[in-house]
């Protein structure tokens, strides 16, 4: 039996990195792996200034460069969203 | 001539930034006008207060060579906003404030990404420096003064740069006689700041006098974190103060209780508002955090006393140390009663990292995050209560609140008006 899509084990070491690093600045963690991409950032404890953070940390983890003008809060709901972002700098 | 525009950015509150005339205090703010004061020959300053106008749009941002902002934790989310917005506009972006010391420096990372250079934590020594670095092209990331604050030949703020139409009438300016505070209670930000370094007696002194001639403000807010903590200098200090004509406002704690000439003197010397550190009225919570300079009893003697003197009194208390229990509220609310409070400022405990009680409460596995959001929520319990549960907590906070908001004010004692706060 298939899973549903959000829940699928994600092995991507960039969605890995990223999810790990969701983990540490949500406000409920992720021991159970209750976070998948589906995550809703609002539901999983990551204001905007943990989501800021995130954007840092994700930066240095990945040796990417996220410009500014990307690193507006308001334009992330998922964990999703924020992977997507992550792969388009790196593409670029 | 070198332009700088400083900034004081605004707050988000319940999702809007928040938006006022005039701010509800008659207190003077004192960050820029002091970072102002700071700036050799050469500068042109504005200071802009992005809760009173539309700071992007009254000031062009490229007529400047450096835009500066002093952020709280609780104006980060704007001043982000404003930096990511600011970015690329022409001039060099320089971010300091409180923002960069407390949670353990955590957000620092953040603003140094946002700006061009980030300086940590007291800006006496490194402000100017960022300046002469800037006009030698030479502005460094990131500026960080080991040294304790300088406490000797500041200069005085330059409240003449403000627009004091921006806040209520009649004025109150502010004071800092000492940085720090020599008291270590646990769950205080003061773990974060250092040592107490105390400014001459005679630098404090003729500074007041400058405000009075200069503004023609009589009237003055000490802000210092306990200001009548040492007997000895505030004895020295309210001497030189009494004759002066001024009228004054002050936070301290209730160990003035075991000084009664000092209560008096400060009375005699202008002495109209008080807000106190009590915290809590149960004594076993205040051995727990270390504040056990006073009893409760010393408390209630110094509030009669000062009410019956006229005095504005504020008391401030924080629910959700380890030994409340629902019963908190209803033995708060008689003290409040017995003593006739001008003032009540509830909190509930927000466990601060580099604190012992953060400490405290993280090695019980009792926080609920690791770190505390960066946008404080004052109903968000972050850890877990010992003797009654978060909902008891956040719902004995808003009663008690509430209560003292609506009970009859008519008999309490005010300096300058009940609608608006000074201290």
């Amino acid at each position: 039996m298939t899973e549903p899509e959000s829940s699928l084990p994600i092995s991507d070491s960039l969605e890995t990195t990223v999810l790990a690093r969701v983990s540490c600045v949500s406000s409920i963690g992720n021991s159970d792996g209750e976070i998948t991409e589906a995550s809703w950032l609002a539901e999983i404890g990551v204001d905007s200034l943990a989501l800021l953070e995130l954007f840092v940390d994700i930066e240095t983890q990945l040796n990417v460069q996220i410009p500014l003008t990307a690193m507006d809060p308001a334009a992330y709901e998922t964990v999703g969203d924020i992977i997507r972002l992550v792969h388009q700098v790196r593409d670029q | 001539m070198m332009r700088v525009l400083l900034i004081e950015p605004g707050e988000y509150i319940d999702g809007r930034l928040f938006k006022t005339p005039r701010r509800p205090t008659r207190s003077v703010a004192l960050t820029l006008p002091f970072l102002a004061a700071l700036m050799p020959e050469g500068w042109e300053v504005d200071l802009s207060y992005e809760v009173n106008e539309d700071t992007l749009n009254k000031y062009e941002a490229e007529a400047y060579d450096l835009i500066g902002l002093t952020v709280q934790t609780f104006q980060m989310r704007r001043a982000l906003e404003l930096l990511r917005i600011l970015h690329g506009t022409g001039p060099r972006l320089i971010v300091g404030g409180p923002a960069t010391v407390e949670d353990d420096h955590r957000l620092v990372r953040v603003l140094g990404r946002f700006a061009d250079s980030v300086i940590i934590g007291h800006a006496e020594r490194t402000w100017p420096q960022a300046l002469s670095d800037f006009c030698a092209g030479q502005l460094a990331p990131q500026y960080q003064d080991e040294l304790p604050p300088p406490v000797v030949d500041l200069p005085p703020a330059r409240f003449d740069l403000m627009d004091l139409d921006q806040i209520r009438e009649p004025h109150v300016l502010p004071v800092i006689t000492a940085r720090g505070c020599p008291r270590r209670c646990t769950f205080c930000s003061e773990f974060l700041y250092g040592s107490w370094q105390k400014r001459p007696v005679e630098d404090v002194h003729a500074e007041i006098v400058h405000y009075r001639d200069k503004y023609s403000i009589p009237r003055i807010c000490f802000r210092d974190d306990d200001f009548l903590v040492d007997p000895k200098r505030t004895r020295e200090l309210l001497r030189k103060v009494e004759p002066e004509g001024i009228t004054w406002a002050c936070q301290t704690d209730f160990n003035v209780a075991r000084h009664p000439d000092v209560l008096n003197l400060a009375v005699a010397s202008g002495m109209r508002t008080v807000s106190f550190g009590l915290e809590s009225v149960r004594e076993a919570n205040r051995e727990w955090t270390e504040k056990t300079f006073f009893t409760i009893p010393e408390a209630k003697d110094v509030l009669l006393e000062l009410y019956a003197r006229g005095v504005e009194t504020q008391v401030n208390v924080i629910f959700g140390f380890d030994h409340d229990d629902p019963d908190i509220f209803d033995e708060t609310w008689e003290f409040l009663e017995q003593t006739k409070v001008s003032r009540f400022f509830p909190s509930i405990l927000f466990p601060i990292p580099g604190t012992p009680l953060f400490d405290s409460i993280r090695s019980e596995g009792r926080l609920f995050a690791e770190h505390p959001p960066g946008i404080e929520d004052e109903l968000q319990v972050l850890f877990e209560p010992k003797n009654m549960t978060s909902d008891e907590l956040v719902h004995g906070f808003l009663d008690i609140r509430s209560k003292f908001e609506q009970a009859d004010h008519g008999h309490r004692q005010y300096w300058l008006g009940r609608d608006v706060v000074v201290v």
